[in-house]
This record gives C-alpha cells, sequence and structure tokens, in this order.
C-alpha cells in the first residue's frame, strides 16, 4: 500500500484520476485490496447521468441535492448534517461545485429543526423537505403550509398520490415523484403496468443517487415520455454519499420559497457531480446512460395497519451462550479470510492493544444465537436482513463465555421497492461470565411478501 | 497477517482517505460461512430455506440467484474495517443497512472512505462510510463505522 499526501480538508494536493488498476490477485476469500488517499485521486463515486452539453461553465448555475436524508430524522439514515456539511466543503476544495442540499426525511418534518446556524457556518445552503409515501411511489415535498401536515398523516405508508399533488400546489409547495425508475416506489411503474394517470404531476425525479443506471435511465425515458421535468438528488444516507446527483438551477435557490418557485419554472436539469467540476476534463467523464427499460413486475399492495403482538416490546430474554475457544475463533477467521494476528498469533497478540488474543467483532453474532421475543408479525411470507448495528465496549477472549439476552424495540412498516415492508427491530446484548457487557447488536428484520419465480 | 494489513495512525488518516477490497463471495465461500455460522444456531430449527445456498431455495423466496447472507456480509464490510485500522485500532461500532439483495459471485468493491478524523473528545476517532458496490452500479450495502486509532507519538492504549 502506499500512503502520499494529505486529504482534500487539509491541503490543496494536485488532483489526478481515480485509481482501481494493478490490484494484487484475489486471496483464497476471493479479495483483493487496494487504497488511496483523498490528495491522490478523485472521489467521485460511480453515478450516472443523462447527456447534457458538459462544456457549459459549471460556475455560472446554482447546484442543489434535492433528496437527502439525516440521522436526525430518517431510521435508516447514518449520516449526521454538519457531517453532510463537512464532506460538502471537503468536496469543494477539490473543485466540485456544491451550493447546497434539501433534507427529505423519511415521513416526518420536525418544523423546530432549525440548521440556519450550521448553514451559515458552513457556507452551505440547507433547506428542508419531506418524503412521503403514496400509493404509486414515494414523493418529495417541498414548501408547503403547515396545513399539508394537517391534511394528511404522513406516516401513513399509502397516501393517495394524486391527493398529494394537489394539496402539495393548494398549500404553496410542490411535489417531486421520487427515484421514478426504481420497481414499485418509484411512478413510471405504476404509469407504465397499471395505467395510473400523470395528470397532476409535472416533476419527477430522473436522476437519483440511490437508484441503479437502469432505473435512472428508466426514469428519464418516463419523463420525456409523458412531457415531465426532471429534477436529481443523492437519496444519500450517508456522508460520502451527498450531492453525488444534484440539481442545475440558472439562479441562486436559497429558500424554500425560492425553490418552489425555480421548480415551477422550465429552467432546471438533473446533472451528477462530475459536471459541476472546474476541471472540464472531469466534467467530459460522465457516464451516458445507456436507455435500458426495466422489467420489473409491479405488484400493488393492500394497506392497512399491520397486527403484531404488542406485549413483547422491550422484554429483555437470554437467548443462549457459548464458549469462545480458539478453534471457533480459527473457523471463523478462515470463512471470512480474515488474517489479523490479534486472532490467532499469540506473540502478536501479546504486544497488541488488548494484551492477548481476541475473538474478531463479528464472530458474537454468528456464534451467540437463539430465538428470542416474538412479536408474531402478521404480514408476509418471508424474512430478510434489513440492517445491524454493532457496539463494541470490551474485547471478548478465547476461553470467555458469552450469553445474549434479546428484546424486541419496535415495530414499524414503511414502502420499498419490494412493495410494503414491516420492520422488526430487535437488540442484543452480550455479556461474559463476569456479567459484564462486552457487545451490542441492533438488527432489524423485514417482513416481505414476495412472489416465488420461476427457476432460469 | 495479510499484506494488506498495516497498522494505521491517527496523524495519517484524512477524510476522504479510501481503502478498497474487492471480494467475490461464490457458493462454496456462503456455504463456508454458514457452516461456521450454523454452530451457532443449533438451539433454532437450522432451516435456512435455501436463500442462500441454490437457486430453487432462492426462487421460493422471489430471488433471482442465491444470495450472500446478511450476517456475513456484515462480516466482511467490518473486516474491512479491521484491516484499514491495523491491530492497533479500535472498533467502537459499525452500522450497515441491506438495502438490496448481494447475489452469489457478485463483484463487490468494499469501500471504507474516511469522512472525518477527529481528536475533539481528547480520542483520536475517524469515522468511515463504508458499502458494498457491485458490477451494476448498485450500492447494496452500506454504513458507518467508528474506529479509535493509535497515535504515531503516543503508545497504543491497552483496552481492559
Amino acid at each position: 500500500m502506499s500512503a502520499v499526501g494529505g486529504g482534500f480538508g487539509r491541503c490543496d494536493a494536485p488532483r489526478a484520476t481515480a485509481r482501481l488498476e494493478a490490484l494484487t490477485p484475489f486471496d483464497r476469500a476471493g479479495r483483493r485490496a487496494t487504497e488511496s488517499h483523498a490528495s491522490s485521486r478523485q472521489l467521485a463515486g460511480r453515478t450516472a447521468t443523462i447527456t447534457q452539453d458538459t462544456s457549459a461553465n459549471p460556475g455560472d448555475l446554482f447546484y442543489l441535492d434535492l433528496h437527502t436524508h439525516s440521522t436526525d430524522g430518517s431510521d435508516d439514515a447514518g449520516a449526521t448534517v454538519e457531517g453532510y456539511l463537512r464532506w460538502i466543503t471537503g468536496r469543494r476544495r477539490f473543485g466540485y461545485r456544491i451550493d447546497g442540499f434539501v433534507l427529505t426525511e423519511h415521513r416526518r418534518f420536525d418544523a423546530d429543526r432549525d440548521y440556519t446556524a450550521l448553514a451559515e457556518q458552513y457556507g452551505v445552503t440547507v433547506l428542508r423537505g419531506i418524503e412521503v409515501e403514496t400509493d404509486v411511489g414515494h414523493v418529495l415535498v417541498y414548501g408547503v403550509a403547515p396545513g399539508f401536515y394537517r391534511d394528511f398523516d404522513v406516516t401513513n405508508v399509502s397516501l393517495p398520490y394524486e391527493d398529494v399533488f394537489r394539496a402539495a400546489r393548494e398549500h404553496g409547495g410542490i411535489a417531486v415523484g421520487a427515484h421514478a425508475g426504481r420497481p414499485r416506489i418509484g411512478l413510471a411503474e405504476h404509469v407504465d403496468r397499471r395505467s395510473v394517470s400523470v395528470e397532476g404531476v409535472g416533476i419527477v425525479e430522473a436522476l437519483n443517487g440511490g437508484s441503479s443506471d437502469e432505473e435512472n435511465s428508466h426514469a428519464l425515458h418516463f419523463a420525456e415520455e409523458h412531457g415531465l421535468k426532471a429534477v436529481g438528488g443523492s437519496d444519500s444516507h450517508f456522508v460520502s454519499g451527498i450531492a453525488r446527483c444534484l440539481t442545475a438551477f440558472p439562479e441562486p435557490v436559497h429558500s424554500v420559497e425560492a425553490l418552489v418557485e425555480a421548480l415551477l419554472s422550465h429552467e432546471y436539469r438533473p446533472v451528477a457531480v462530475e459536471e459541476t467540476h472546474d476541471d472540464e476534463e472531469i466534467r467530459e467523464r460522465s457516464r451516458r446512460l445507456q436507455a435500458v427499460r426495466s422489467t420489473a413486475e409491479a405488484v400493488h399492495h393492500e394497506g392497512g395497519e399491520v397486527e403484531y403482538d404488542h406485549s413483547v416490546i422491550g422484554v429483555e430474554v437470554e437467548i443462549g451462550s457459548a464458549e469462545i475457544t480458539h478453534e471457533q475463533i480459527a473457523a471463523y477467521c478462515e470463512s471470512t479470510g480474515d488474517t489479523n494476528p490479534l486472532y490467532r498469533d499469540e506473540a502478536a497478540a501479546e504486544a497488541g492493544p488488548f494484551g492477548g488474543l481476541v475473538a474478531p467483532p463479528g464472530l458474537l453474532s454468528a456464534l451467540v444465537q437463539g430465538r428470542g421475543p416474538d412479536p408474531k408479525v402478521q404480514y408476509g411470507n418471508t424474512t430478510f436482513m434489513s440492517g445491524q448495528r454493532m457496539e463494541y465496549v470490551a474485547p471478548v477472549r478465547p476461553g470467555d463465555t458469552i450469553t445474549g439476552y434479546a428484546s424486541v424495540k419496535e415495530v414499524y412498516e414503511k414502502t420499498g421497492r419490494s412493495g410494503r415492508m414491516v420492520f422488526v427491530v430487535n437488540r442484543t446484548r452480550y455479556a461474559n461470565q463476569r456479567g459484564e457487557d462486552v457487545s451490542a447488536n441492533e438488527s432489524s428484520m423485514v417482513h416481505r411478501q414476495v412472489a416465488p419465480r420461476k427457476e432460469s | 497477517m495479510s499484506d494488506a494489513i498495516t497498522q494505521r495512525y491517527f496523524e495519517d488518516v484524512w477524510p476522504g482517505d479510501e481503502y478498497i477490497e474487492e471480494h467475490q463471495p461464490t457458493g462454496d465461500d456462503v456455504a463456508e460461512y454458514l457452516h461456521i455460522n450454523q454452530m451457532g444456531r443449533r438451539a433454532q430449527t437450522g432451516n435456512l430455506d435455501g436463500r442462500f445456498t441454490d437457486v430453487a431455495g432462492a426462487a421460493r423466496q422471489g430471488l433471482a440467484r442465491p444470495i450472500v447472507p446478511g450476517a456475513m456480509s456484515m462480516a466482511l464490510i467490518t473486516r474491512l474495517v479491521t484491516d484499514w485500522m491495523g491491530p492497533l485500532g479500535h472498533l467502537r461500532s459499525i452500522e450497515v443497512s441491506f438495502r438490496r439483495p448481494v447475489q452469489h459471485d457478485d463483484r463487490l468493491r468494499a469501500n471504507a472512505l474516511v469522512t472525518d478524523a477527529s481528536d475533539e473528545d481528547g480520542e483520536p476517532t475517524a469515522t468511515l462510510d463504508v458499502f458494498f458496490e457491485n458490477e451494476r452500479g448498485e450500492r447494496p450495502v452500506q454504513g458507518t463505522a467508528v474506529v479509535v486509532l493509535p497515535r504515531r507519538t503516543q503508545p497504543a492504549p491497552v483496552v481492559e
């Protein structure tokens, strides 16, 4: 590995192109590694872009990310607002033009939150909207008066879309069909498959940082086919995802009122972040979308409140114990290809920060398992893991006996590209033989209704 | 120790630094992982319904191909971070969101991207975005990790 130069936050190092070449061969676990420092390559993520004239001076435009999520309001986000602001500051030093972003938390608008001071501190425009869920997918809503939130229960995951688009205008704001090309939660599929009307829908998000190239291509074609205007947004949930996709406006947009006014005009377009760069070569690096149609099947789901056993919420149950052995550690390391000496090399571990061998962090959740409380969710025919958080408080050593204690934190629902989803959030606390907590795990399981596929 | 693992010191870490490992988990890799994982599933039914192992089982779950277990993806992401930080680092927390299925034989770029490096609280701490990116341009697994790193100028603290 090479380590050269400093990061973009602390120096003005020369730019170079991204590098992922000259990788070492795959090791036995199918892995190979490389690294680069911020100063030695561009940080551009893989983004798709619609075909545009990239020779224009990006400094003439105002670039706003219209779709972001933060830990302040979205259950599945891992980024703080200040984390976004710091990241944008760094990106600017690398030559990218990012003027601001709009927080569009899932199904939540907290009127009391104020980011004015933070925004001024970093010189970044921070606006707020909301992402709601309707019967034709997710919808971004900007600039509506409080009456909008009285008219709608925005926690409802199946709001009537025509009412949402109409009410947004009536309350002085505007609505945009989010990630229009995604199956089930994007508008295009509902129009294509269910002949849903686009009357009242004026704008869709045709470039979305969380969508695949194919989905963005579908969205773009959909917008063109139906004469809809198109915007871009990153749909970021984590710091480095912000501003991968933006909307370019001809004039500055520093308030939600100005945003609504700008969106009602015809002069804006979605762009990938590379198009904002002051280096023409980087702007031209933006890839053209391939016109590929999505083939996903639409499934219209039924609404209704999910039923489950509320009595188990917060009740902790012992789920089992396991003694941590050298053999288990070795086997786990073999299965993940982990060669860290702290786990198997006694001499190296002796000199390490734990003063002896320890277990890999991931071992606990693999070994200490058992049935925890079951809320008996009355929905779906399968479950998948949707998220996991691990905290490591103290080292786990060979010879320790670890006991797990599980509880159900909460049950809630929302909609995704796979349709309606009910989430069960489980917490597991791990303690050693001395009763000391060593780790905590929070995992989400999603209950879904799936249709079997024909084997190909 | 893999030659990919070296010690990371706080002084050398900058926002924007990126570390990448490439994976292509095969059916055999998944089977091996499940073998280890199932040691802890003795109290359970052990029925994994085939979604992780065979095409028919995956099809019953509406999946195009067998998928990599979320716990295995978490293990690979965790290892990405521990490889990046080196033996003297301390992984404080890691959180991931599984946004799309990871399928067998997907070519995955596992990315650890430094988004903040700070010692404001007296601990030299780095925050990373971690994610898989596949050959279709999707990020099926995304998350964040927080690690405490040693300084070059100070010995690494012993963690009791």
